[in-house]
């Protein structure tokens, strides 16, 4: 029986949460995320799940944590059946998830954090702090916390520990940890994985999604390696090497059809030239050149900056060195209205936070971008407007192709359409593109994949960044590599493989694969 | 229609069904009550309230509250008084829109500069602006006896009041900027997703000013209309207006979180409030109950409003 009230002491005592997944599966609006994923955790182990950029292995990750439905399939806990399950479900379980983004109430000290929503209290009223039970808490691990000290004072660092005792306070003993090790320096991840390692030997399962693969191979047990939302092979770390777990993740990869496309890029004059640019968003020496009609890929792990180069030139993040040449002339785009205004467009890529205003119909949200186009003395000429926004939309194949439409109920890959609609509206010069196709489904991917060929062919610079890589493999005509903010290699994808670039990214060796 | 197209039209359009229900109750009730005469009164009162309550819908739409549009008419009201008593009774009466649109903009850059949120700062500048009003009276009332001056308040044309045909301009330009100007689509744009207008190049500052200072503007008009009827300038003109004026906005049904909303809903709501007010008045009923019953048809209104966006 799963209970759903308070947690039950005596179930942990037991010293055994062992967790097993059967089957498992997940999709995002029609796109197969994870797939038939038979898999089993143990308490006692640290538990490694590693993978390309959207192998799933953080989805799997979250669906244990309870963050996400399962689609099909099932869970397992100590061997009785899940029926129901949630965050809070997992947390009263004793499954505890600890975030990228950290989750705590920033205003709030750390111990109203700790023991935020299992506050002690009397009908309602709070007792007294219990400062002693925090102390226990800190004590097993060693962190030495200071119990008053509010969260936004802290650093990321230790803004992790709080929430690592946040869980050990909720009697957790399986603590999922998705990529923690992010925002942390040499010594800090150092002391993360000594006390995961202590945290082991006192029984708790450890489930650690990274992709650094050093520490998986320092501190893991065991590794299970994900690839396109399937299992390839789950085991003893001791049997695998970096290589080997770079060319698991690799395999061989189902071909996805790219658009042929006419090279007309003119290696004469840069549209872009980007030199030591440095930003106070961790950016650090990026030096790159965009040709006109030229589509151009950053290739880059998750965090590695790719995002934030994108930010800088849109005007959002303040450059702090360097110089950026747009058309043969220095610019310092100071915010997006300055940069849009010379040409320069970035389609950001959360299409629901940064994109399209969810209260406005398809027509507003197209045709905001360049107002003016389409009025005259500030009065907008509807007739104008609606043709224009018309064209778009058969353009772009927009289902449905009302002009007046509620984009809320759009699909995402029609939303995520709608969204290149309003930034094509702009005529740009230079699109700056982030993560174009995330969440869409195969048609909408190719319709956009055609589109991004179309305007390059027209002469429109698209400078893209994709988790994907056989995305930015298969669209770019040059490409970069990025690693801690810094532009380190150039490539052409047609004469690279995947492969080689995956081996830069990760830091391995090729050769011990080639013999 | 099926069901769930009722419950729509019902979430769309409460304040009118509910105007309509108390017209029929009212008009079953009196005879006094459906005469063009009673109707243009009501709008004749209400006209400042009204003419605030549309400008307050943009501020509302783009994100914004103004808790000072009541201060505002106050600075207005003793400004136009003491300049009509001591200068010259027309340019009393401009100068209070002007007065309007000066405060409205301070609120605006007040907004934009320091990153408030509205409702905290107009909380502030509308103890400021009663303040000004206050000094500027020096606690006095000031009485302006003049015909040029009480015109605008209580002259008619064509047996409708001058104020009622204020309102029905004001209505019109205010809906005109809302729905066919560059700046209304970006006030909705904005109160939807400021994240992705300021991404899409809007210049959010300038569009936020703008409302503020429409507003005041809007308070400033409604303030000339008002001390120009009342022949009176004091400094506790306008308190409580800013409240009814939201509570209007809303109860028309604009979205209280901006990004969508109407101004025929915001003088819907203004009118749902004035009848009520108007029945008590014609039906004799005990005044005693008046707040009560405002209450439960402000509550039932959001009750038939819940749910929509």
């Amino acid at each position: 029986m799963i209970k759903n009230k308070e947690p039950d002491t005596s179930f942990f005592v037991s010293g055994s949460s062992n967790i097993r997944v059967e089957k498992l599966s997940k999709s995002f609006f029609g796109t197969t995320v994870l797939n038939n994923i038979d898999l089993e955790f143990s308490s006692g182990e640290i538990h490694g799940l590693v993978g390309q950029n959207g192998a799933g292995k953080s989805t799997l990750g979250k669906i244990i944590g309870g963050h996400y439905q399962l689609s099909s399939g099932n869970i397992y806990l100590n061997d009785q059946k899940i029926t129901k399950w949630s965050s809070k479900l997992a947390l009263d379980n004793g499954i505890a998830m600890i975030h990228q983004e950290l989750a705590l109430v920033p205003g709030m000290t750390v111990y109203e954090n700790i023991f935020l929503g299992i506050e002690e209290n009397t009908f309602g009223v709070l007792n007294k702090k219990n400062y002693k039970l925090f102390e226990d808490l800190d004590k097993r691990i060693g962190f030495n916390l200071d119990p008053n000290k509010k969260i936004h004072d802290l650093r990321i660092a230790d803004q992790q520990k709080v929430e690592i005792v946040r869980a050990l306070a909720r009697n957790a003993n399986v603590i999922i940890m998705d990529e923690p090790t992010s925002s942390l320096t040499n010594d800090e991840v150092k002391k993360l994985h000594d006390l995961m390692i202590k945290l082991k030997k006192s029984g708790y399962l450890i489930i650690y999604v990274s992709h650094f693969l050093d520490a998986i191979l320092e501190v893991c047990d065991k590794v299970s390696i994900l690839r396109d939302g399937n299992l390839i092979r789950s085991g003893e770390i001791k049997n695998e090497s970096k290589t080997s777990i770079v060319e698991a993740m690799l395999g061989t990869k189902q071909e996805v059809a790219f658009p042929e496309k006419k090279i007309n890029a003119e290696a004469k004059n840069a549209v872009l030239n980007l030199s030591n640019i440095k930003t106070s968003n961790g950016v650090n020496n990026v030096n790159l050149k965009i040709y006109k009609g030229e589509v151009v890929g950053l290739l880059g792990l998750v965090g590695s900056g790719r995002t934030e180069i994108l930010r800088s030139i849109f005007g959002i993040d303040k450059i702090i060195e360097g110089n950026i040449e747009f058309l043969d002339e220095k610019i310092t785009p100071k915010n997006p209205e300055a940069a849009i205004k010379k040409g320069i467009v970035m389609i950001p890529e959360d299409r629901r936070k940064q994109g399209l205003v969810f209260t406005q119909n398809t027509r507003s949200n197209i045709s905001i971008t360049d107002l003016k186009e389409v009025s005259k003395n500030q009065i907008v000429n509807f007739k104008k407007e609606i043709s224009l926004v018309k064209e778009l939309i058969t353009l772009l194949d927009i289902k449905p192709d009302e002009v007046d439409g509620n984009i809320s109920f759009y699909s995402g890959g029609n939303q995520q359409k709608v969204l290149f609609a309003k930034w094509i509206f702009s005529s740009p010069k230079l699109i700056l593109l982030d993560e174009p196709t995330r969440g869409i489904d195969i048609g909408a991917k190719r319709k956009i994949y055609e589109l991004i060929n179309n305007l390059s062919e027209k002469g429109v610079s698209i400078l893209l960044v994709s988790s994907e890589l056989e995305e930015v493999m298969g669209l770019a005509d040059r490409a970069y590599l990025v690693k801690n903010g810094e532009t380190i290699n150039e490539v052409v994808p047609n004469k690279t493989s995947i492969d080689d670039v995956l081996f830069e990214l990760f830091d391995a060796k090729k050769e011990l694969i080639n013999e | 229609m099926n069901s769930t197209k009722i419950i729509n039209f019902g979430r769309d359009y409460a304040v009118l069904i509910l105007i309509v229900l108390l017209m029929i109750v009212l008009s079953l009730s009196s005879d006094a009550f459906l005469t063009p005469r009673n109707l243009l009164n009501i709008l004749n009162q209400n006209a400042p309230l009204a003419i605030i309550a549309c400008a307050l819908t943009l501020v509302i739409i783009v994100g914004g509250f103004d808790l000072s549009t009541g201060a505002i008419f106050a600075v207005a009201s003793v400004t136009s008084a003491w300049i009509a008593i001591n200068y010259n009774p027309y340019i009393g009466l401009l100068i209070a829109p002007i007065i309007g649109v000066i405060l409205g903009y301070l609120n605006g850059i007040i907004i934009t500069t320091f990153k408030v949120h509205s409702f905290l700062s107009t909380i502030a500048t509308s103890l400021v602006f009663r303040g000004l009003a206050i000094l500027i009276t020096g606690g006095f009332l000031i009485p302006v006896r003049m015909k040029e001056f009480t015109w605008l308040g209580r002259e008619k044309i064509f047996e409708v009041h001058v104020a009622v045909y204020i309102l029905i301009v004001f209505a019109i330009l205010s809906t005109f900027i809302l729905t066919r100007t560059t700046i209304g689509r970006y006030i909705f744009a904005i109160g939807g997703n400021e994240d992705a207008s300021i991404l899409s190049g809007i210049k959010v500052n300038f569009v936020k000013i703008f409302a503020f200072s429409f507003c005041g503007f809007a308070a400033g008009i409604a303030a000339a209309i008002q001390v120009s009827r009342i022949s009176l300038g004091t400094s506790q003109a306008g308190l409580g207006m800013e409240l009814q004026a939201i509570a209007a906005v809303i109860l028309g049904g604009t979205s209280i979180y901006g990004g969508s909303g109407a101004v025929w809903r915001s003088i819907a709501g203004v009118m749902l409030l004035a009848l009520i007010n108007n029945g008590f008045n014609i039906l004799n009923a005990d005044p005693f109950y008046k707040d009560l019953t405002t209450g439960l048809v402000i509550i039932a209104a959001v009750a038939l409003t819940s749910g929509r966006k």
